[in-house]
């Protein structure tokens, strides 16, 4: 199995003063899609309108039904994998973790370097092998060197240019984490931070909302133009918000002199 | 095209401040909402209402844009930006490359946001600020040990502890600084479109986009005698350009207001840039 391309968002660092332990924290990065409206959405929503269809509208905005909350992943890598170690949320509430041993092939390129770093702490290594020719400064294509680990460091003798496909397991733990809005705060309703310690250091992550979610709190129209009226007596049964469509304006139109 | 010369505006702020340590100014544009990208179904329903009226869809999307406005073949843009200072009686000065730029007022912005601590005792806001912090978790040593919570004090735009520590902060409260407008006029300039085909040439009406990229210079004194500057890159919103986008389109459609009744209100309008070119009565021949 291969890792997803995940994104690493707000600063990730490296323990100060850890030894060989420590946890990354990454978060799932979300699907492009989200949010957007496509041209199939907008030509349902036209013969909704011209034709008097009744066609399903919605579109994954990201967030919760309510625009109040979002549920994001999260990974915890730790290192080594038996690393004993606790998980906290500034704001929010997070499952207990799910553990899985995922094998990760990733591309290690070498540009003129003797060392390249794995993305991933590694649990068990499977296999290095060279993608393609290596060359050394000069532009000559050179023996293929053997390929040495040391944790989660590639090194090679010489500094050489050439990729190599790695091939190991990491012990990921895997959290769902919700997210609710700030109501109080002007701004940044949705920032978060997941925080890992373990005995010899911490490690920080901020959690990144969908795309839109902050605007569409502030204007309480969701991604696709709906407008969510927050009724602050509904705050005890936040699942029944009220949802009233912004279209406002019947049109009567004849469809074959008209378009 | 004519466009407003750049101005080089001095200011000095009207209050004064005890705050010490390093002086700087800082720029932020104020918040933009970039909603030209795309499309919802309340777009869609706005513009097919007024398609369907009599009016043009075009207009929704210049009402959608409250930076700019076309006034007499006059594009004017208008955009706001913030100078954060190091203490309310700094003088600096503004120029930009194109556009004027008004006189500061001060503001106070409630602003709300996390303080984070990377193993350190201060952390840096960006702009004066007072409000509450509030620890959103507990505090770290550099080795993982949970410590009691260090006295947090602030002052100006910086935050600080009492000892070295991991760990975040909410903070909630009101920045300070100085809120200037810049302006930018731009005339319709005429732009000649060739029918690759016949040679033809079409007179249209356009604005040079190009001429909207600009950027704002702050430049003060800093403790040293020496003078600084920031630059901050001026982010012209999408929809400003689609308000100005040239179009070929010589199409005229036409709209009834009124679907039924004899006679029919008709308006003809641009299908290119929504102008409305004529409207009246159906005529006998027009049926």
């Amino acid at each position: 199995m291969t890792a997803s391309a995940s994104l690493i968002t707000g600063f990730v660092k490296r323990p100060a003063a850890s030894g060989d332990s420590f946890v990354m924290l990454e978060q799932q990065s979300w699907d492009p899609k989200i949010g957007k409206v496509t041209r199939l959405d907008l030509i349902k929503a036209l013969e909704n309108s011209v034709l008097g269809s009744s066609n399903s509208l919605s579109v994954d905005c990201g967030v919760d039904f309510d625009g109040q909350s979002y549920t994001t992943i999260v990974y915890a890598y730790p290192s080594p994998a038996d690393l004993r170690f606790k998980v906290g949320l500034t704001n929010g509430e997070f499952t207990a973790p799910t553990v899985v041993e995922l094998t990760v092939r990733e591309a290690v390129s070498f540009a003129l370097e003797t060392e390249q770093s794995l993305t991933y702490p590694v649990r068990r290594f499977v296999a290095a092998e060279w993608a393609a020719d290596v060359w050394n400064e000069a532009g000559s294509v050179v023996a293929r060197p053997a390929i040495t680990r040391d944790g989660q460091t590639m090194s090679v003798p010489e500094p050489i240019y050439g990729t190599a496909y790695v091939e190991y397991t990491t012990v990921r733990y895997v959290y769902s984490a919700n997210i609710p809005a700030r109501s109080d705060d002007p701004e940044n309703v949705f920032q978060s931070i997941f925080y890992a310690w373990w005995d010899g250091g911490i490690e920080l992550l901020k959690l990144s909302a969908p795309d839109g979610a902050e605007s569409s709190y502030s204007s309480q129209m969701n991604c696709w133009g709906e407008r969510v009226l927050i009724n602050p007596d509904d705050e005890d049964d936040p699942a029944a918000p009220s949802m009233v469509p912004t279209r406002n304006k019947e049109i009567t139109l004849n469809y074959c002199d008209d378009f | 095209m004519t466009a407003a010369t750049s101005l080089i505006a001095s200011f000095t702020a009207r209050e004064s401040s005890g705050a010490s340590g390093d002086i700087w100014a800082k720029l932020e544009q104020a918040y933009v909402v970039d909603s030209s990208d795309g499309a919802n179904f309340n777009d869609l329903y706005q513009m097919l209402a007024r398609a369907g009226s009599g009016e043009s869809a075009m207009e929704y999307i210049y009402d959608q844009c409250p930076y700019a406005r076309i006034d007499s073949d006059v594009l004017t843009v208008t955009l706001d930006f913030y100078v954060w200072v190091s203490s309310h009686d700094l003088h600096y000065t503004l120029s930009a490359g194109l556009g004027t730029i008004s006189a500061g007022k001060v503001v106070e912005l409630p602003r709300s946001f996390d303080v984070i601590f990377d193993d350190a005792t201060s952390a840096d806001l960006g702009f004066l600020f007072a409000g509450d912090f509030v620890p959103e978790m507990p505090f770290f040593s550099s080795t993982g040990q949970i410590m009691d919570d260090p006295v947090i004090t602030a002052s100006g735009s910086s935050v600080n502890l009492s000892v070295q520590a991991t760990g975040a902060l909410r903070a909630t409260g009101l920045a300070t600084g100085f809120k200037h407008t810049l302006t930018m006029q731009l005339s319709e300039i005429p732009v000649t479109n060739t029918d690759p085909y016949t040679g033809e040439e079409t007179v249209l009406g356009g604005y040079s986009l190009e001429n909207l990229q600009t950027a704002v210079t702050v430049s003060w004194v800093d403790g040293s005698g020496q003078t600084q500057s920031a630059i901050l890159e001026i982010k012209v919103p999408e929809c400003v350009e689609s308000m100005v986008t040239i179009c070929s389109d010589t199409t005229t459609l036409y709209r009834r207001k009124q679907s039924s009744g004899d006679p029919s209100y008709l308006v003809y309008y641009s299908a290119c840039n929504g102008d409305i070119l004529s409207e009246g009565w159906e005529e006998e021949e027009d049926k």
